[in-house]
């Protein structure tokens, strides 16, 4: 196994192209981008008309105006380069394997976390995040899940609470 | 001053139970720094009240609290490399460098780079404190808004350094950054802007939950698809210490840094989040052919490193001489100095040299007990990337969601980690970069509130920035760096092409 192979199992972001082979999903998504970057820009310049404020030489609306200034005409860049390029890129060359729906249910699994630690506490939703993780990413071996729930729960209430004094989340079972 | 007092001063820092109380302050501020969302300033604010119970005496305290800072601002370092999650905020430019590294088998020499590298930045910053304080301390007494204003733009201008690939997709996640910045109330007038009436937002959007989201949560969210989808396959890692060969090719890099930060450090309020990126963006302005800046460049970490950890020694500066303290962790400091009844300023050297002179030979004795630890314990620390992924990718999720909750003991913290942590996947998917909207938060407030109080000054006008002769070198500066990022850039020279 050469390094370049090795890198590829554990490099995780997109991997560097040249922008003329860049794929036309990720070129949607730059239009998409550009266009969302110069809406909001426009957006932000009306809605900071609100904080003008006259007794001040540099009025609070004045820096946000000109940062929206600055990011509404480049988003515009960047949205007419990535219809440029669209014109140019390839086609797909199968159908890409979706990852959305994995990366919806870590994200939703963490919103929950969060949420049930606002009700129950820091340990109970500590362990429960923690045992529906391991098992969701596929970990089997019921006897690790146990012991780094554990280790890990305990250690940072102890670590926490106990040494640095930083009261963690309760809820209703206590922490 | 005579021999016998040097030696009375280092008895005082170096007896037994000094070396004992500095290596477990360097110890717990290892750990401390190492996990996301707690900093070098919590962690010195969390542990005060310790080293003040104890009644260790006005120079125990501080060399405690001297270790924590000296070992948290390393810390971040060690999670920086392995996990792509800088612990601290000074040690994001680190990741840039160090995690490639990580990815391609050498997590242990990255982490050895980056502990030699600590170590020569912050014994540069102790004795350049030991020697320089006065002069430093007058020179930065000439920075007033419009320098500091000056700084913020030249701390900016390295988002074209640190864009990577595509200069225009940092420069809009760097405005991006800009724009976030300005919720909350208003420095100048008080008002809210873009809150929308949820008072969480009041105090503005933390760069601590953006920065545990955008690297911590956003890594794990990228690399959970790859998890699922082929398992976890252990990783190659190999461990070598460099050779002293190795070591003085990079001598320059070690110390024009360290140099660096440490001059920023005396600034008031500057910090060492903006040491480390400036000197990361000196390191690669000065790149030679077949460096390899953003793809696990050796001096990419030792320039991040050694700028932050100078910066240690010169954040004390200004704490020491002035009373006003260089960054958050000394303004910490200052308040432990006046609860032991000792007020900083010029008479402490007079009146209290047995407090002083202690303090910089401690600085010097903690940066080498973190060399000793960080050595020693490079080899086993690397090794955490070999824990299963499916337990890792999880315990770094709860890791990062208590840490970004401990800031405030505040839930909304964590939602805003989170709701970053989904843009930040976006942003690793879609290449835009993370790095400058962590400057822009940091260096975004700097920029405006100077501004806005220098055009306050009676007879103010624009041309001040450009008419003083220290703010305008550093605007100079600022434009040749942009100027000389985006010319050097590949990536733009194609697209003009």
């Amino acid at each position: 196994m050469n390094q370049t192979d090795v890198r590829n199992q554990t490099d995780s972001r997109p991997h560097a192209m040249p922008p003329e082979e860049t794929p036309r999903v990720d070129l949607w998504a730059d239009v998409l981008i550009g266009g969302c970057m110069a809406m909001a820009s426009m957006g932000i310049f009306i809605a900071s008309g609100n904080y003008a404020r006259e007794n001040m030489p540099v009025s609070p609306e004045v820096y946000p105006r000109l940062l929206a200034g600055l990011l509404g005409p480049l988003g515009l860049y960047l949205l007419g380069r990535s219809v440029r390029r669209l014109k140019h890129s390839p086609e797909p060359a199968g159908r890409r394997k979706r990852i959305w729906p994995v990366i919806a249910t870590v994200f939703l699994a963490l919103v929950a976390y969060v949420a049930v630690m606002t009700m129950a506490g820091y340990v109970v939703s500590t362990m429960a995040y923690l045992v529906f993780m391991m098992r969701y990413l596929g970990e089997r071996r019921l006897g690790l899940i146990a012991v780094w729930v554990l280790g890990v729960t305990l250690g940072l209430y102890f670590s926490f609470q106990q040494i640095l004094g930083v009261p963690l989340p309760r809820g209703w079972l206590g922490s | 001053m005579p021999m016998d007092a040097y030696l009375h001063y280092l008895w005082i820092a170096a007896n037994p139970m000094a070396l004992g109380i500095v290596t477990l302050g360097v110890a717990l501020g290892i750990v401390i720094g190492a996990l996301p969302g707690l900093t070098a300033t919590m962690g010195v604010t969390l542990l005060m009240p310790l080293a003040i119970s104890l009644d260790l005496g006005p120079h125990l305290s501080l060399a405690m609290l001297i270790g924590i800072y000296v070992g948290a601002i390393y810390g971040g370092t060690i999670t920086a490399i392995l996990i792509a999650t800088p612990g601290t905020p000074a040690s994001a430019p680190t990741v840039l460098d160090g995690f490639p590294m990580t990815q391609r088998g050498e997590a242990g020499r990255a982490i050895v780079w980056a502990t030699l590298a600590s170590f020569v930045g912050g014994v540069l910053g102790a004795l350049i404190l030991s020697f320089l304080s006065p002069q430093l301390s007058r020179f930065a007494l000439r920075f007033s808004y419009h320098e500091y204003f000056a700084l913020a733009v030249f701390g900016l201008s390295m988002i074209v350094t640190i864009s990577g690939r595509d200069v225009l997709k940092g420069i809009i996640s760097g405005l991006a950054g800009l724009l976030l910045a300005t919720v909350g109330l208003d420095p100048v007038a008080g008002i809210p802007r873009f809150c929308f009436g949820f008072p969480e937002l009041f105090s503005g959007i933390g760069f601590i939950p953006v920065l545990i989201g955008l690297f911590a949560f956003a890594q794990v969210f990228s690399e959970i698809p790859e998890l699922s989808r082929k398992g976890f396959t252990l990783p190659h890692l190999r461990f070598s210490y460099p050779s002293v060969k190795e070591f003085f090719r990079y001598r320059f890099t070690f110390l024009w840094p360290g140099t660096l930060g440490t001059f920023i450090g005396s600034l008031p309020g500057a910090g060492c989040d903006i040491a480390s990126f400036v000197s990361y963006n000196e390191a690669k302005r000065l790149a030679k052919p077949g460096d390899r800046f953003g793809d696990g460049e050796p001096k990419g970490i030792i320039a991040s490193e050694s700028g932050k950890s100078g910066c240690t020694g010169g954040a004390m500066i200004p704490m020491l001489t002035l009373g006003v303290p260089g960054d958050a962790v000394t303004a910490v400091m200052l308040n432990a100095l006046v609860v032991q009844g000792l007020q900083p300023g010029p008479l402490l050297f007079r009146d209290h040299a047995d407090v002083v002179y202690p303090i910089f030979l401690t600085m010097i004795l903690a940066n080498f007990i973190m060399l000793v630890l960080g050595l020693l314990s490079a080899r086993y620390t690397s090794r955490m990337i070999l824990i299963d992924k499916r337990v890792l990718l999880p315990v770094i999720c709860v890791l990062s969601v208590i840490g970004a909750y401990s800031l405030q003991n505040s839930l909304f913290d964590v939602g805003v980690a989170v709701a970053m942590g989904l843009i930040g996947y976006g942003m690793k998917r879609w290449e835009y970069p993370a790095s400058p909207v962590v400057l822009a938060l940091i260096l975004g407030p700097m920029a405006e509130q100077n501004l806005r109080r220098a055009m306050l000054m009676p007879g103010a006008s624009p041309f001040d920035f450009f008419t003083r002769p220290l703010s305008a070198l550093l605007l100079l500066i600022a434009a040749a760096t942009v100027v000389t990022g985006l010319w050097k850039h590949p990536g733009w020279k194609r697209e003009e092409g």
